[in-house]
């Protein structure tokens, strides 16, 4: 393992040279020892970027031993399973902060705050704090947020909208259902949202469940929420929008997870697509189609239970200590590194361009201002991350939301009514949960 | 007489051919063409059926040092780590199997058709249930992030089975020829060596092809267990090409051909006895 | 003699057995405990309780799972055996063609997993794939159809996919059967006026019966254990309509951190096949065993 650092100094030099140099020259304590670093996945910006700073964290801190390793993201929670089972958890994973509840419950994470002390107060003022919040879990910060994903937003063909007479994108759910079915083509759908079991799929339609005022879970009373009327209602809206003729065929929309989805976007071959906040910039769109991303347009009236939320955010490399850590300094250490503006900035736009950045600094990046003009100006007015709620995370939260995937695919393939399926999603999951819950 | 009925055949078997082959062969030749397109060219829509300006990119870039994605994952070291397991399980598997398979054949003793039975159906323990017990097992004996802890895992997973074709094929040997060895004054060993090895070599080649081609492309239990990334094997890097966000075809076709080559050379020399070890262990009529 | 022959023997075979008691036979009584376990919040509580098998009782996915599981491993296996053997008596006919075919047939089988289950994903998706788009463009149907989406077709593609990846090793095997058929038989049976179905069925399958029975019980295994394949392509979707054993095991053990219900399926899983395997290795015992019983 070693060998694999001092091979990735040696091949990395220049760059590693270049980015030590912008480092903050104040290390005065430093911290010693081995520590050992899982990543999970990501762009390939971010994997290639990650691996780059790690040379300069390493050039900075002489006395820390590094063993960073990149895992596909596919195992991330079995690796994690594996690794605590048998006592040799690496001293930073870096996960979802979707895991949070479930590794904290578990006891393979330690609160931050016992072991960072003063620099929380420093990271605090470098991240902004809707993102911030994202690391905390029942009044404790677990987790250190490099970006977050929002959920749910749309992408527009802009020539589509303005062919059907449109001079502003969709407000409001019954507004979206009118504007899909004008935009319809026999060759190009109107609007095409993914439904396949992958967890980004359920992901975007809890924006859209959340936004109804709608919740899969009950933290108070421990109960599955899944058939309240907000995401009832929500799935209903799924059906409508099929039922419309709006949408590409539904067995289609059960096979085509979000990566198809968008690149069909950008072909042209849909005029719309529900994704979350990083819409099509991963994959790119074809010169010719001229699109925009808007939130997600609003049910008209919400009709759950609950608080209707703008946007659900959740980040996907936040960095977490583990329990079993024989050298908390060290990682705090590693932590307070990624903390800094230097590496924040790699998600401001340039090179990742995909995601919503935690670092202060990087929201005045003129490349991020130059992708993303609507979410700075909404940011920068403090309205971005405003009514904003984190993703659904509670222990046993993949299996409502297996549940809940399982009744999306029902509704949309018209086996049930939205109601029926999410009646036993429900009464499923609930037997899950109180099983792993005990 | 008979001459139109006997083109008509020919034509009928051709087609036959033909279909089988489409079925067989095209996955893996549209994975090969794939190799030589760009990316916005797979992308597109509709689809190109030959890529419309082949390039070799893809397949530098595979063993560019620049390419691997911060990631560092060296395709020649993944290759040769692949190789090890490989070629060293191989080795592990055919000895051991050998040993035992010359015990279940030649030798009585209480108890061989119950064990013989048992190691068999011990195949079927397998899949994803036994990640992680397997993985407490590994991490206790030290031998997690580490191909010596793979080449043992993946020889007790294929041992059964070579075990199995090789006493197979050992029983089909008349007994007289290793006898009159022994007459000779060759102790047991030494007969098995000399005269009994060289008629089954048809098996012991199937065997190593066989546990070869297992060990050469397991994935689960390798990308559990190994975790520096000069300790990862070609799986684990194809895998890597199909990210969340990324898929790059061009890139799996290219390591896919890379990754077969050598095991389609290996099968078109052993070919024929691969078939004929098969017949041994499968085939008794 | 024959007391150092045992020796030897239990020498010989000590090192085979050895290591499949510990790397096999050893997590899988892991397992066993562990579906006896309660399993509450990632910690071990209690052992000794049947919740865990009670919870797969009353679980309504679980049922669709032993639906799918069968068509998997049933019907796979039919195939991969029906398909093996159509292939394997076309590619022992003599001639160029047929043998490179034997040499390239073998393709299939040395990819890994990974990258077939990602190949055949693209290839079979009815807005990006190949396939969708040649059966369209070439008129044999009318748009593409979305085979990996629609809960009636899925089970039966991963079926098709199987049976593309583990039917070509069933062929060869089958073929070298059946060109080990002594030619005086085949010959005798033309002599009598059969034809070539009838030469086939009366002279031919009785001849590789046994290796028949043999594909039939290798492939059953491969299948059980085979688990990339019907994860990468559908994770158990649509609606759990390809939901199988091997993937809803892994998805309680993985995702939901079930891990004491997903040793409880895989204990019924593994009791299930062994049994039937363990009946067919019985009664074929004299073709696999010791020769002495011949």
């Amino acid at each position: 393992m070693k060998n694999s650092i001092s091979r990735r100094s040696f091949l990395g030099t220049t760059t590693a040279a270049g980015a030590v140099s912008m480092l903050p020259l104040n290390h005065a304590r430093a911290a010693s020892g081995e520590i050992s670093v899982w990543k999970f996945g990501g762009t390939p910006q971010e994997v290639e970027q990650w691996a780059l700073r790690n040379d300069a964290f390493t050039s900075a801190n002489p006395d820390v031993g590094l063993n960073y390793s990149y895992f596909n993201g596919q195992i991330r929670r079995q690796k994690i399973l594996a690794g605590f089972q048998t006592n040799r958890l690496a001293d930073v994973i870096i996960a979802f902060g979707q895991d949070i509840p479930e590794f904290a419950g578990f006891g393979m994470l330690q609160p931050l705050d016992d072991i960072a002390g003063d620099k929380i107060a420093e990271w605090k003022e470098r991240i902004v704090p809707e993102v911030f919040e994202s690391g905390m879990h029942d009044g404790k910060l677990y987790a250190l947020p490099t970006y977050v994903d929002m959920a749910s937003f749309l992408a527009i063909n802009l020539d589509a909208m303005e062919e059907a007479g449109f001079d502003r994108p969709p407000e409001t759910w019954s507004e979206l259902r009118e504007y899909a079915k004008a935009m319809t083509k026999p060759d190009r759908p109107g609007l095409a949202f993914p439904a396949t079991t992958a967890p980004v799929d359920i992901n975007i339609f809890e924006g859209l469940a959340y936004a109804n005022g709608g919740r899969i879970f009950d933290e108070e009373s421990g109960k599955v929420t899944l058939n309240d009327p907000g995401v009832v209602d929500a799935l209903q809206f799924y059906v409508d929008v099929i039922a419309d003729g709006s949408t590409p065929a539904s067995t289609s929309l059960t096979e085509t997870f979000f990566r198809d989805t968008a690149q069909l976007f950008g072909q042209g071959r849909s005029a719309m697509w529900i994704g979350l906040s990083w819409l099509n910039t991963p994959w790119g769109v074809n010169d010719d189609v001229r699109w925009t991303g808007v939130p997600m347009p609003r049910p008209d009236t919400p009709t759950g239970s609950f608080e209707p939320v703008n946007a659900i955010m959740d980040g996907t490399a936040m960095l977490m200590v583990s329990a079993r850590s024989e050298n908390p300094e060290a990682a705090v250490e590693y932590l307070d590194f990624w903390s800094q503006d230097d590496q924040l900035e790699i998600w401001g736009g340039q090179p990742e361009i995909a995601r919503i950045p935690a670092g202060k600094a990087a929201w005045d990046n003129a490349e991020l201002k130059e992708a993303w003009p609507n979410w700075v100006k909404s940011y920068e007015e403090g309205s971005l991350f405003a009514g904003a709620a984190p993703m659904p995370r509670f222990i046993g939260v993949s299996a409502i939301e297996s549940a809940l995937g399982t009744a999306i695919q029902q509704a949309v393939l018209g086996q049930k009514t939205p109601q029926e399926a999410l009646d036993e999603a429900t009464t499923a999951a609930q037997a899950q949960i109180d099983l792993i819950r005990g | 007489m008979n001459e139109q009925p006997r083109t008509l055949n020919w034509i009928m078997l051709g087609l036959i051919g033909l279909v089988i082959s489409i079925y067989v062969l095209f996955p893996v030749f549209w994975l090969f063409l794939a190799s030589f397109k760009t990316q916005p060219e797979l992308a597109q829509l509709p689809i190109s059926f030959w890529p419309e300006a082949p390039t070799l990119e893809a397949y530098k870039a595979l063993f560019s040092p620049t390419h691997q994605k911060g990631q560092l994952l060296d395709w020649p070291q993944l290759i040769g780590n692949s190789f090890f397991i490989a070629v060293s399980s191989t080795i592990i598997v055919l000895i051991f199997g050998t040993l035992a398979g010359y015990a279940f054949a030649r030798l009585n003793f209480p108890g061989r058709d119950l064990i013989l039975g048992g190691l068999l159906i011990s195949r079927m323990f397998q899949g994803a249930a036994l990640l992680l017990p397997t993985y407490r097992l590994m991490s206790m004996l030290g031998l997690q992030d580490s191909l010596i802890g793979l080449v043992l895992l993946y020889s007790a997973f294929g041992l059964p089975f070579a075990t199995w074709i090789i006493a197979s094929s050992l029983r089909e040997i008349p007994r007289e020829l290793e006898e009159s060895a022994m007459m000779d004054g060759a102790s047991r060993l030494q007969s098995m060596v000399m005269v009994v090895l060289p008629l089954a070599t048809p098996a012991l080649i199937t065997a190593a092809m066989w546990h070869f081609v297992g060990a050469w492309s397991e994935f689960a239990f390798a990308s559990i267990l190994l975790e520096s990334n000069e300790h990862k094997t070609v799986t684990i890097g194809l895998a890597s090409f199909v990210e969340l966000f990324t898929l790059e075809f061009q890139y799996v076709g290219a390591a896919a051909t890379i990754v077969a080559l050598p095991i389609m050379l290996i099968f078109l020399f052993g070919q024929r006895y691969f078939t004929r070890g098969l017949l041994a262990g499968a085939v008794k009529g | 003699m024959l007391k150092s022959d045992r020796f030897l023997a239990y020498a010989l075979i000590l090192p085979v057995v050895a290591a499949v008691l510990a790397f096999v036979v050893g997590p899988t009584y892991n397992v066993a405990t562990l579906s006896l376990t309660q399993v509450v919040m990632g910690q071990e509580r209690g052992f000794g309780t049947l919740n865990n098998f009670r919870a797969l009782w009353a679980d309504p996915v679980f049922g669709l799972v032993l639906k799918n599981t069968a068509i998997w491993i049933l019907g796979g296996t039919l195939l991969c055996v029906s398909v093996g053997l159509g292939v394997g008596a076309y590619l022992a006919i003599d001639s160029k063609v047929t043998g490179w075919l034997r040499a390239l047939i073998l393709l299939p089988w040395v990819l890994p997993d990974v990258v077939t289950a990602m190949a055949w994903k693209w290839m079979l998706h009815g807005q990006v794939g190949i396939i969708g788009q040649t059966l369209e463009s070439t008129g044999l149907t009318e748009g593409t159809i979305s085979f990996m989406g629609d809960p009636k077709l899925v089970m039966w593609m991963l079926v098709v996919v199987l049976v593309w990846r583990k039917m070509p090793l069933v062929a060869l095997i089958l073929c070298a059967a059946i060109r080990a058929v002594p030619d005086d038989q085949v010959e005798a049976a033309r002599m009598d006026g059969a034809n070539a179905v009838e030469r086939f069925r009366f002279v031919t399958l009785p001849n590789i019966a046994f290796s028949l029975t043999a594909v039939t019980v290798i492939s059953m295994i491969w299948i059980t254990a085979e688990f990339a394949l019907p994860w990468i392509m559908t994770g158990g979707g649509p609606a759990n309509a390809s939901q199988i054993m091997a993937t809803y095991i892994y998805q309680q053990s993985f995702e939901f951190f079930n891990w004491g219900v997903a040793s409880a399926m895989s204990v019924i899983n593994l009791v299930m096949l062994v049994s039937i395997v363990a009946l067919y290795l019985y009664v074929n015992r004299r073709s696999w065993a010791s020769e002495a019983s011949k």
